[in-house]
């Protein structure tokens, strides 16, 4: 069973998984307020239960540069659901991440060994060439450490096509975050984070997804 | 022949059971046949005929003897303490057998029968359980049986007993481990143990590798593994034992996977969590029996290494390539030697052979040339184990690179593997590698493998120490 969202955040806060900063808004003020909070460039999502299809309704707006167009497009998202006829729970609105490397984290739980931890680089390929490094948890960021340059392709998380290296600290961290979090909560059946986007200084989980036991 | 003095007063309920099973002082084997060729035969043979000359007991209602001795109708019938049965009946009645042997005392029996969880017999599986939570260690279902060779003891259906050595070797396929015990007998390789694990509804690698720490025969502890129950629990102990673990864990794709769930009930977990955790603990991962064998062996006789700096040594250029390639293959690093080292070594070479790693002795190499060599880089710092090959040639006596070897393994903390390639002309040289306990392989791959073991080792203990 998929964990709520409201409670898949309270857990990554608890063990220190970096989110994107962002909230809900109710009106076109608070989706303004917010987005001074989150910061510019901001990104603005239709919320509601009956839209699978979001983006490609139009209900996901990315590069919102100021207060103005926060105002504008909150009022836009409105009209998108009046269109699809579909109820408003609201606008989220949340931090845009910059692009960085893309790596995946997941937490696991193993018929043998109980819970795991898993690292990967992200993107198309990552199912094909089963590029990842497993550990039994919980470990720590040293450890962590060792098992991202485990991965073959490990250089591209360091100066890469004149790229600056990207964090590996910080993705440690939340590696050894999820271990620490799937070893101590036993209804954590799996974690998805993917992707983590791992920035020159530190890394955020842009869509972390948790599912425990029914 | 007694226990002598083996159950220590620090020892625990569970592990003085294990000890009452490998040091038995009455045997009784329910099950045991009249009839040649049939393992409740064959067991009783291997007990009656042994040098272990215990007291072992057949347990037969049809019958009044087996093999000599009188039979008994039940386990309960036996006169004064049993401390191992092993039991080759069908499995219907392994259930009534085994609550008998709670009944009387017995401390741990070896279920040879088969037929449980890997036949789908799970109702049955659950009653074996059960009964072991009883205070009775059992082993298997679907076993081959146990064998102490330190005090003779072939408690088991296996048609020979192996040499005796200071490997412990723990095997969940019975049929396979059988097979190599002949197999480590005509390789001149030594077993304290064996012990088969099959279905592993008590007994499991765990509970072993705790128990044969203790054992000062015990050197090295080889495991053949399709799957574990509990793996955290083999963790902890392979973290907390002192002697090396080395293991192969067979059912590593989903065919595998397949053969191994109907083979012994238990579910292959998947490999590279198997991987990481075997590295998590400090065991050494073999990827073959054969692998098994010559890393276990390796670790019997040398010393773990203090890093993973490996230098070549070799009178033929082909086989340190193919040497170096296997280096890389295992993760070892091959590094370039400093200048002065590059010096010292070519000091003890003639002009035109190579002192750089591989370093060329060149085809005519004696003594002298790999004993100068291996001398130079043990003593640099630079290296922490040193592969030595000889390839056979016409030019020159193996003996010289032999007794080298043989003098120089271990100096400085730096062990030496060996590999030898050739034929006939080899065996005086091989016989010296054996009885300086110089670990020799016929391939540069293997000898570079059983490297990889003791640097492993050496990182595991390291690891231990630090943490």
């Amino acid at each position: 069973m998929k964990l709520d969202e409201e409670r898949t955040r309270d857990l990554a806060e608890e063990y220190g998984v970096p989110l994107p900063r962002q909230g809900l808004a109710g009106s076109r003020e608070e989706a303004a307020d917010l987005a001074d909070r989150v910061g510019y460039p901001a990104v603005l999502k239709l919320v509601s239960p009956d839209l699978p299809h979001r983006t490609e309704a139009g209900g996901v707006r990315t590069g919102v540069e100021t207060r103005d167009a926060a105002l504008e497009t909150y009022d836009d998202l409105v009209e998108v659901a009046e269109r699809e006829a579909v109820p408003v729970e609201g606008v989220q609105v949340q931090e845009q991440v910059e692009e960085g490397r893309e790596v995946i984290v997941g937490g696991l739980r193993d018929a043998t060994f109980g819970p795991t931890v898993m690292f990967g680089l992200g993107g198309v390929l990552v199912e094909v060439l089963e590029d990842v490094a497993f550990r039994v948890a919980p470990i720590d960021a040293a450890e962590a450490q060792e098992m991202i340059r485990e991965v073959k392709g490990y250089p591209v998380l360091e100066e890469f096509r004149g790229k600056p290296p990207a964090d590996i600290g910080a993705a440690a961290d939340v590696v050894a975050s999820v271990s620490r979090l799937v070893h101590e909560n036993p209804a954590v059946e799996t974690l998805d984070i993917n992707p983590l986007i791992v920035h020159e200084n530190g890394a955020v989980a842009v869509d972390l997804k948790i599912a425990v036991e029914e | 022949m007694g226990r002598p003095g083996h159950i220590a007063p620090g020892m625990g309920r569970d592990e003085q059971r294990l000890e009452r099973m490998f040091y038995p002082e009455t045997v009784a084997v329910i099950g045991a046949s009249r009839e040649r060729g049939t393992i409740g035969n064959i067991v009783m043979e291997n007990l009656v005929s042994g040098e272990y000359a215990c007291c072992a007991h057949p347990v037969n209602p049809n019958a009044d003897q087996v093999l000599g001795r009188d039979a008994y109708d039940s386990v309960l019938d036996v006169e004064g303490d049993v401390d191992l049965a092993v039991i080759a009946v069908p499995a219907k009645i392994v259930p009534t057998v085994l609550e008998e042997c709670v009944e009387k005392g017995v401390a741990g029996a070896a279920v040879i029968s088969a037929g449980f969880g890997e036949a789908g017999e799970q109702e049955l599986s659950r009653r074996v359980e059960e009964i072991a939570e009883q205070g009775l260690r059992i082993l298997g279902p679907n076993v081959l049986g146990l064998i102490n060779t330190g005090i003779g003891l072939n408690a088991s259906f296996a048609s020979a007993m192996p040499r005796h050595g200071d490997i412990a070797f723990l095997t969940q396929s019975g049929a396979l481990g059988g097979a190599l015990i002949h197999w480590t007998a005509r390789e001149g390789l030594g077993l304290s143990h064996v012990v088969s694990l099959g279905n592993k509804l008590d007994v499991d690698d765990a509970d072993l590798v705790r128990y044969l720490d203790a054992k000062e025969e015990v050197e090295v502890v080889a495991i053949y593994m399709e799957g574990l129950r509990d793996g955290r629990e083999f963790m902890d102990a392979a973290r907390a034992t002192d002697t090396p673990v080395v293991a192969v864990k067979a059912g590593r794709g989903e065919a595998g996977e397949r053969a191994t769930a109907s083979h012994t009930g238990s579910l292959a977990g998947q490999d590279r969590v198997f991987d990481a955790a075997f590295r998590q603990s400090g065991v050494i991962r073999a990827h073959t029996t054969v692998e098994l064998f010559d890393q276990a062996e390796a670790l019997t006789l040398q010393k773990p290494a203090d890093g993973n700096r490996v230098a070549v040594v070799t009178n033929g250029g082909g086989a340190g390539v193919m040497a170096a390639d296997a280096c890389e293959d295992h993760g070892l690093s091959v590094p370039e030697l400093s200048e002065p080292l590059k010096e010292r070594v070519a000091e003890a070479l003639p002009g035109i052979a190579s002192p750089r790693n591989p370093v060329d002795t060149l085809g005519d190499a004696g003594y002298e040339r790999y004993k100068g060599a291996i001398r130079a880089l043990s003593g640099s710092g630079e290296v922490d184990v040193v592969v030595g090959i000889h390839v056979e040639t016409s030019q020159i006596d193996p003996m010289g690179a032999a007794k080298a070897m043989a003098e120089e393994a271990g100096r400085n903390g730096v062990p030496v593997v060996s590999c030898w390639i050739g034929g006939k002309g080899l065996e005086e040289a091989l016989d010296l590698m054996r009885s300086r306990g110089v670990p020799h392989y016929p391939e540069p791959e293997r000898a570079v493998s059983a490297a990889r073991a003791l640097v492993q080792q050496g990182e595991a203990e390291r690891e231990e120490g630090a943490g």
